[in-house]
């Protein structure tokens, strides 16, 4: 089944939408003869929104007269620019805002729409289930291709050993397709940013250019890694993050979603691999290849390579791992600003406790 | 006699059987992208990144080498004869090796044994000093045994059924074969699952051995909510949801969450992880005889895995006779007989009896 335009604007990675830029005259190789203002500036602010917002928008339902010409054609000219710009964190951070953003729109899909989506681009084996009562799965799917993308997700329902399947196909509901899709959109995209761009780029790009990486170096020291102090300290964890500390020295049970927190908090303010597993490892009797796993997966070692922060507090009080909220915690929405807040004022106030050394 | 010469008369033994029946010596698939290893009887070398262009090429090495025991690798490459990082991996079959050494029979503690390099004396238990002369170094050898091979069979069955009902793959696409020791080895060649990678190789065996399963996601109420809900899955569902339903007796339950645990285990069939999520695993090749036992390392048909005995059915030297001396053996049997135990003892044995003391090394030939 052929995408309609409005999809192919939406989902500008398909085999469609490829063709269609095609048919439209624009040649990645000759841009001088495409007259791509308008593209080049929705390609920069797609960018834009990724550096940003961590999503690229689609005004799709919102504005009228939207013209999807340009939604389409500044798709491939936003990955040339940050091709162009070849810095890693950058492609994943890009590649993730461009899935984020095909994750929102999946969920309103109808069930056959990402069948066609599929169809157009990946060609996994799916097939469409009739929900009922007793059978609450939307689609079944290949367990091979059901692989390719649930091992990057945490979550034990993931795990095949807890799905429903019968003679090789995983039955999964719309928004886990969706799930998965987004996941391999986000993989496609990162891999067609690693491509070298070695073809002169005209003045309307490399300015752009210009301007995203002045973006990204304000961003950068706002990414507040180099905030971080290089001792940690332990003092400046905020209440929830010490709770599950005490809970993992003390023995005590901590729930899937309070180890990532834990983990990736830690991780953030500096503790390293080998060490948050040896930790682990003397705290607790999990297997020490499977803490491992886990632990580099969430350090951006493995699998997607992206470094997790601790979700915001808004989860976790949802969790109840919010044990109630002090004062910095009421002008923070996530530990890690609440630890930087913290450092802070210890700074002023009184020598600094140490933990352990970083780079030591 | 001494020791080196008891391997050079296995080895003697081997020749002949690759002589005589070399044809029985089937090749792997995509030969040429295969590596081969061979452990040689002299010293124990390993050789590794071999490869062989054509059937009768792998065939003349057997002939001119007479290796102990013949591996290949699960794994394609574009050039198997090279270097481990500049073979070029391609893809990887998908293995289980199921060994009853992982498996809680209640005999598998009494299989190892200790033969001391100088004297050959062989003690039961582990000793710094052998008793007869006083050397300090020795060989852990393991028996092979029926009653944990037929354990090791029952898991491979249990195996099987996971990989077709649940993971959907056809019997032509399943090779079983009989490791040629202690348990079974399964091979998937299928282009599907060539290019998974480790960890969704792992996502497989944590599948059939239950790693990580938690019942609630296949609709078990879990024990707090099992006051309120009272029904599971029906025992003909898919998966694992209808194992578990098939042991859990509703009515007579003691505890919940135990009942659970004991249910998976006893559905789960136990696999050795390593081997499986290993892309680049040497293993022995089927149909090839194996070092520490004189056994071929046998094809079986799936539908044939149940009456499979290895004792009878792996059986490479079938006919003649040979006179032992025998330092000490646990009782076994071989085809319908059964010999021993023994102890210092020079007998006359049919031929695959008298090879298999030969290969555990606890006998040397008597000329
Ligand atoms: S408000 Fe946020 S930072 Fe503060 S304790 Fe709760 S979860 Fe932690
Ligand atoms: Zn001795
Ligand atoms: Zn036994």
């Amino acid at each position: 089944m052929i995408l309609s335009k409005s999809e192919i604007a939406k989902y500008p990675f398909t085999k469609n939408a490829a063709q269609y830029v095609k048919d439209l005259g624009l040649d990645i190789n000759d841009l001088s003869s495409f007259d791509f203002t308008r593209t080049a500036e929705r390609a920069e602010q797609r960018i834009e929104e990724a550096i940003l917002e961590g999503i690229v928008s689609w005004k799709g339902k919102s504005e009228k007269g939207l013209d999807y010409d340009v939604e389409i054609t500044s798709f491939p000219i936003a990955i040339l620019i940050v091709s162009a710009i070849a810095n890693d964190f950058f492609r994943r951070r890009y590649a993730l805002a461009e899935a984020n953003r095909v994750n929102n729109l999946l969920i309103e899909e109808k069930k056959e729409t990402l069948l066609n989506i599929l169809d157009n681009s990946f060609s996994w084996d799916v097939r469409i289930l009739e929900v009922t009562i007793s059978q609450p799965y939307d689609y079944n799917i290949y367990f091979v291709d059901y692989l390719k993308n649930s091992i990057e997700f945490h979550d034990y329902k993931w795990k095949l050993v807890n799905r429903k399947i019968k003679n090789g196909k995983v039955f999964v509901k719309k928004n886990e397709l969706g799930r998965l899709i987004t996941e391999e959109v986000k993989k496609h995209i990162y891999t067609r940013l690693k491509n070298e761009i070695t073809l002169k780029l005209p003045t309307t790009i490399t300015q752009r250019i210009d301007r995203i990486k002045q973006i990204l170096e304000e961003r950068g020291s706002k990414f507040k890694r180099e905030e971080i102090p290089h001792i940690v300290i332990e003092a400046a964890y905020p209440p929830c993050i010490k709770r599950l500390y005490n809970n993992l020295i003390l023995k005590k049970h901590i729930s899937h979603i309070g180890r990532f927190a834990l983990t990736s908090f830690l991780l953030n303010v500096g503790i390293d691999v080998e060490e948050l597993i040896k930790l682990y490892a003397s705290a607790t009797d999990f297997e020490e290849r499977l803490t491992r796993y886990q632990v580099e997966h969430i350090a951006g070692k493995r699998g997607s390579g992206i470094k997790y922060n601790p979700p915001n507090c808004e989860t976790l009080k949802t969790h109840n791992l919010c044990p109630g909220e002090d004062l910095i915690c009421k002008i923070i929405k996530n530990p890690i600003p609440y630890y930087l807040k913290k450092v802070k004022k210890i700074r002023t106030t009184k020598p600094v406790e140490k933990h352990g050394k970083k780079n030591s | 006699m001494e020791k080196k010469t008891v391997k050079d008369y296995v080895k003697k033994l081997f020749g002949e059987y690759y002589k005589d029946n070399i044809v029985e010596v089937l090749p792997p698939t995509s030969l040429d992208r295969r590596e081969f290893g061979f452990l040689l009887f002299e010293k124990g070398i390993m050789l590794r990144h071999k490869k062989f262009l054509s059937k009768e090429k792998l065939h003349n090495f057997l002939h001119e080498k007479v290796p102990s025991n013949v591996y290949y690798s699960s794994a394609y490459y574009e050039k198997p004869d090279e270097d481990m990082n500049k073979k070029g991996w391609l893809g990887s079959d998908l293995i289980f090796d199921i060994d009853a050494d992982h498996i809680q029979t209640p005999c598998h503690e009494d299989h190892r044994f200790w033969i001391c390099k100088n004297c050959l004396k062989v003690s039961r238990v582990q000793t710094e000093i052998c008793p007869q002369c006083e050397g300090t170094k020795f060989n852990v050898e393991l028996w092979t045994c029926e009653k944990c091979l037929e354990a090791a069979k029952l898991e491979t069955l249990k195996l099987i059924e996971f990989l077709i009902s649940d993971l959907g793959f056809s019997t032509e696409e399943i090779d079983v074969c009989f490791s040629g020791q202690r348990g079974y080895h399964v091979h998937i060649e299928s282009e599907n699952i060539r290019r998974l990678n480790q960890s969704a190789r792992k996502e497989i065996v944590d599948y059939v051995s239950g790693t990580g399963l938690k019942p609630v996601f296949h609709g078990f109420p879990d024990a707090e909510t099992r006051k309120k809900i009272k029904t599971i899955p029906e025992m003909n569902a898919p998966g694992w949801g209808g194992r578990l339903a098939r042991e859990i007796k509703v009515k007579k339950i003691h505890n919940w969450q135990k009942d659970l645990d004991n249910a998976v285990q006893k559905q789960k069939a136990s696999v050795d992880t390593v081997v499986t999520i290993d892309l680049h695993r040497l293993i022995r090749l089927p149909t090839t005889l194996h070092g520490k036992t004189g056994f071929i390392a046998a094809k079986i048909q799936t539908t044939r895995l149940e009456e499979f005995n290895p004792f009878t059915d792996a059986l490479a030297f079938k006919e003649g006779a040979l006179t032992i001396h025998i330092n000490e053996s646990e009782k076994f049997k071989i085809g319908e007989t059964e010999y021993g135990p023994f102890k210092h003892e020079t007998i006359e044995l049919p031929l695959a009896a008298a090879v298999f003391l030969l290969c555990k090394n606890v006998a040397q030939p008597v000329e």
